[in-house]
């Protein structure tokens, strides 16, 4: 990332939170926070605000690092670039629906999936903890993160950065920034990123989490008239993965045979029109998003022959927001008119291979019936599975705002709708023969058997719900801008379709055909509902010491019904359904705090804890009431400290040492609690030398080299983790010249 | 069934059978509703009340034609009442049906004189006609239950059954040696009577011995079936069931035993031993009825 503009806020360095958060003060930018303040700790929520020089110092590229330093978020990076797992406050998703809700320039990415991608000249990066459903709609019941990313109003002039690091890791950002009049600026920015990874697959020795990424970016922002701003925003990102670095949890080996690999190309355009008047604005956002990727994968990670998956997607989507904004008084109010349409087609075919076949199907059923056992007529044969899968919705929302004195009295309420359909077809062609053992010990032919199943069906869902907040925040009587507030608010997780189920439905059908299975039906396994949450909090937002002084704190109850869970339901090979489980608790508590001891010296640092414990789970075998609830990390931590020795070197003017440290944990990977993640803890470190027009930062990551799970799961009865990436080292070049 | 449907179709379309708007009045009043099964699905049992002997015809067929609430006419194809005596085509007319609901067929009769043609059997008497149809809600290609009963000169009782017949109800697993008791209510049945050979087929769509089980399909062959004035009875002391056609030896069933009456009533009961573990199984099954 470049370097900040010294005469743009930081949250950080120079400026107070209040002209930090407060980006509409600059009429060149007025196109940000369309639905709210723009004086994020003015809100009656619990947020992090990372800007400036801290998204450099950090190496901030994309959401997921974000949870690194806000309190009880939890993002690992693991898999691939489709896997953008989100953890807030105890609740989260590993597939489907996401529970934080994206935006960038104020564009929402509807797609989870889509999630994880490099961003290069972020400006400052917000992220709003608690329910946003009021205002923001579907799957934001754990929060919401705003990416602004550097404005050609406010800056012009040309970006360069360069970097390389372990693992043979490297990348190069090339931005220009140009104002063509006073009217209309534009940039344009690419980054290009490549690695080794860190990780080999011992089956071949070959590097399993290579990677190449590419975007490009061009915005636009134009003032159409003395108060009418328009801001385009338009992007292409494509990325190539080579292999996923899950080991075996019984041999701790990355060892598998076959081809794994993430590739996808995404197309995006926000289009955001922001018109103006002295009580009352009005925008509307407008979104178009293209996805086209393919995972493959060698779905049981093992040298063995058992199965592949495919999965080609093509999804697209279109949003639209009318919002409008108003003030009489000291009585504001909003209020916005929301839609979108979104469809996937989705290509999705299993290969059963050899080992697979005998160990998964044959054995199964010869264990039934050793004297007449079978035998598959194919080395190989596919479960086809093929979806279509449109999704509308709309919603109606409102939101009015009281100022008594201090006393701020917050509404809203927000009717959702959203209608899915899945249209669905799985397909196999394959045959088996069953033989009959005879009193010699041969095996004689007796009778052969055709698999032909051809199953299309549609299944639809439709989900309405009322989503209220209500909030009060009183104004401290402090010299610095501080509050304290108290808020309930309703957060909610649309349902959907499981798709990755079909494998393991079609599988039974063949199972059915031989005349065992277990009996599935695609309706109940396929489908899953809404999750929907009550979130009851107290926190502070607090300044003091001249502004030196920064506190947020938070404590949260949240009530959760129906919890979408990530799990792997009996007599399953290949597929991970979401099930809801029947109450969810989590409680807990989060600060972070900033102390600027001086010009020099800086120090800040982030706590969250979480206790998120299943009330009523039990799935028909097991009763989980009273377990941790998966894949949410009891504690978040982060620490750092910035000195800065200014220089008189002629060709630099500061040197900078920072230090940090992150840590997460514990983290229970299964509903039974028996397989975890203790917390742990990295260091990282920078040394920065600038000047006016360039930087360069020698920087470490995990310089204990801590050795760490990010992620787990069971395929086939086997545990796989995801190991955190080692030490790292590298340089990064900066260079800016400002026109 | 195809046959039965394409009975229905072709009586629907000589007798003007529609089946919404103001045509249902016409049917009420004086439309026709036809149903019927072919010989090819039907048998007879036959006891002479006099000898003691009893007798299984097969090939006997029985087509209903009435209006909805009155004049019925019921014609019995290919009946025979003694090995001696060919198979005759004969109809009782001047009967009432009395359904409860519509589309129900429940017709009795006393004192009738069958109709051989328009020449009547004056030899012949029928008294205690019964004729009911319970409607098959079931998804898979099964008729209804069905009862066709009535005495001939006071002293032959014939009973017609129909070949095919599905139902569906609670099933009970018990295994002594678990300590365990699962109640299935998905399991559907199917018996398929031969009166040729006496022998009857039984087949289990989803037949689960435990919860985490998986459901299997299975075929018994080569139950011996009894048929009776009241319905008929299986039994079988040991057989090896199959599931799409190859042999489960070591699911071997023992101790069948059921009893299904004219109403579409079935208690159904046996022992399958799994690696030498016994699952008693008792199933309360029911043609489902399906009222329009």
């Amino acid at each position: 990332m470049v370097a900040m503009m010294p005469n743009v806020a930081f949250a950080v360095d120079e400026m107070s939170i209040e002209e930090a958060d407060t980006l509409l003060s600059l009429q060149e930018v007025a196109v940000t926070a369309i639905k709210q303040s723009s004086r994020v700790k003015s809100l009656p929520t619990a947020s992090t605000v990372i800007a400036g020089t801290e998204i450099e110092r950090l190496k901030m590229v994309s959401a997921k690092n974000v949870s690194e330093v806000a309190p009880n978020v939890y993002m690992p990076e693991y898999g691939s670039r489709m896997t953008s797992s989100v953890y807030v406050r105890g609740i989260g998703a590993r597939i489907d629906q996401p529970v934080v809700g994206l935006n960038v320039d104020n564009v929402p990415f509807l797609n989870k999936d889509n999630y994880d991608f490099d961003v290069v000249d972020i400006e400052r990066i917000e992220v709003l903890r608690g329910p946003q459903s009021t205002l923001f709609g579907r799957n934001t019941m754990g929060g919401l993160i705003n990416i602004y990313t550097l404005s050609p109003m406010k800056y012009q002039g040309l970006r360069v950065l360069g970097e390389y690091g372990s693992g043979n890791t490297m990348k190069a950002a090339v931005s220009y920034y140009d104002k063509l009049s006073e009217r209309l600026a534009m940039s344009v920015s690419g980054y290009y990123t490549q690695t080794d990874g860190f990780f080999n697959n011992e089956y071949n020795g070959a590097d399993c989490d290579t990677e190449q990424m590419g975007t490009l970016r061009w915005k636009t922002q134009w003032r159409a008239a003395e108060n009418v701003n328009v801001e385009n925003v338009a992007g292409v990102q494509v990325s190539r993965q080579e292999g996923y670095p899950y080991r075996s949890i019984d041999t701790d080996e990355i060892n598998y045979n076959d081809t794994c690999f993430y590739r996808r190309t995404g197309v995006t355009d926000g289009l955001t029109v922001k018109w103006v008047q002295d009580d009352f604005t009005l925008s509307s956002i407008s979104s178009f998003q293209y996805i086209d990727d393919n995972m493959t994968l060698d779905q049981d990670f093992l040298p063995l022959e058992y199965f592949t998956l495919t999965q080609k997607r093509k999804e697209w989507a279109v949003t639209q927001d009318v919002v409008a904004r108003g003030k009489v008084g000291n009585y504001s109010w909003l209020g916005g008119l929301f839609g979108f349409y979104k469809k996937m087609d989705m290509d999705a075919p299993v290969t059963f291979k050899e080992y697979g076949i005998d160990q998964l199907i044959e054995a199964k059923r010869n264990e039934m019936n050793p004297t007449y056992p079978v035998e598959w007529d194919d080395e190989t044969f596919v479960l086809g599975s093929n979806f279509k899968m449109p999704t509308w919705g709309v919603a109606l929302y409102h939101q009015s705002e009281l100022e008594l004195g201090r006393w701020t009295i917050t509404a809203g309420l927000r009717l959702d709708c959203e209608w899915a359909r899945l249209d669905y077809r799985s397909h196999c062609n394959t045959s088996y023969t069953t033989h009959e053992l005879l009193p010699t010990g041969e095996l004689e032919p007796y009778k052969n058997h055709r698999v032909d199943i051809d199953d299309r069906g549609s299944i639809d869902r439709s989900f309405v719900e009322l989503l209220p907040k209500l909030s009060v925040t009183y104004k401290l009587p402090t010299q610095n801008p501080s509050n304290v507030y108290a808020s309930i608010a309703k957060g909610y997780k649309s349902g959907g379709f499981n798709t990755q189920m079909f494998s393991d439905v079609l599988q039974q059908r063949i199972m059915g055909l031989m005349g065992l299975s277990m009996r599935y039906d695609v309706d109940d396994v396929v489908g899953y509902d809404p999750e929907k949450s009550i979130n009851y909090e107290i926190g502070a937002h607090i300044a003091a010491v001249d502004n030196r002084l920064n506190v947020d704190a938070a404590v949260f109850y949240i009530d959760c019904r129906d919890q979408q869970l990530t799990m792997f339901p009996d007599g399953t090979t290949t597929g991970r359904i979401m099930a809801n489980a029947g109450k969810t608790r989590s409680y807990g508590f989060e600060m972070s705090a900033m102390y600027k001891f001086s010009e020099r010296l800086m120090m800040n640092a982030s706590y969250g804890l979480t206790d998120a414990r299943f009330v009523e789970f039990d799935n028909g075998k097991t009763d989980y009431s009273g377990y941790r609830i998966p894949y949410a990390p009891r504690n978040t931590m982060f620490a750092g400290a910035s000195y800065s020795q200014p220089l008189q070197w002629g060709w630099a003017d500061r040197l900078t040492l920072n230090v940090n440290c992150r840590g997460v944990g514990s983290i229970y990977w299964n509903e039974d609690n028996s397989v975890k993640q203790p917390f742990y803890a990295t260091l990282g470190a920078s040394l920065r030398l600038e000047d006016e027009c360039y930087s360069v930062d020698l920087w470490g990551e995990n310089l204990t080299d801590t050795s760490y799970k990010n992620f787990y799961f069971v395929s086939i009865g086997h545990g796989f983790y995801q190991q955190g990436k080692p030490a790292r080292m590298g340089v990064t070049l900066r260079l800016n010249f400002e026109m | 069934m195809k046959k039965i449907g394409a009975i229905l179709m072709a009586a629907a379309m000589s007798m003007s059978l529609v089946s919404c708007g103001d045509d249902d009045k016409e049917i009420i009043d004086g439309g026709l509703l036809v149903f019927g099964v072919e010989p090819e699905e039907m048998f007879s049992y036959v006891y002479n009340e006099a000898s003691g002997q009893t007798n299984l015809y097969d090939n006997v067929g029985v087509i209903v034609a009435t209006t909805r609430v009155k004049d019925a006419t019921i014609i019995i194809e290919n009946a025979r009442f003694a090995e001696q005596m060919p198979a005759i085509t004969f109809k009782l007319e001047d009967l009432i049906n009395t359904p409860t609901y519509p589309y129900e067929y429940l017709i009795n009769g006393e004192n009738l004189t069958p109709m051989v043609g328009e020449k009547a059997m004056d030899n012949y008497e029928v008294d205690d006609l019964e004729f009911k149809v319970v409607m098959n809600i079931m998804g898979y290609n099964c008729p209804p239950a069905i009862k066709c009963a009535y005495t001939v000169n006071d002293m032959i009782k014939v009973r017609m059954l129909l070949k095919e017949n599905g139902y569906t109800g609670d099933t009970n697993v018990k295994c002594e040696a678990a300590g365990t008791s699962f109640d299935n209510a998905n399991t559907e049945y199917h018996v398929s009577l031969d009166p040729k050979t006496k022998q009857a087929d039984l087949k289990i769509y989803g037949a689960k011995f435990a919860e985490r089980m998986p459901a299997m399909d299975m075929e018994f062959k080569d139950v011996s079936f009894e048929a009776t004035l009241d319905g008929y009875t299986l039994t079988s002391e040991s057989l090896i069931p199959e599931i799409d056609d190859v042999p489960y030896e070591g699911y071997p069933i023992t101790n069948l035993s059921g009893t299904s009456d004219f109403e579409g009533n079935m208690v159904l009961k046996f022992v399958c031993t799994i690696r030498g573990v016994a699952y008693e199984v008792s199933a309360n099954l029911y043609v489902p009825e399906q009222k329009w």
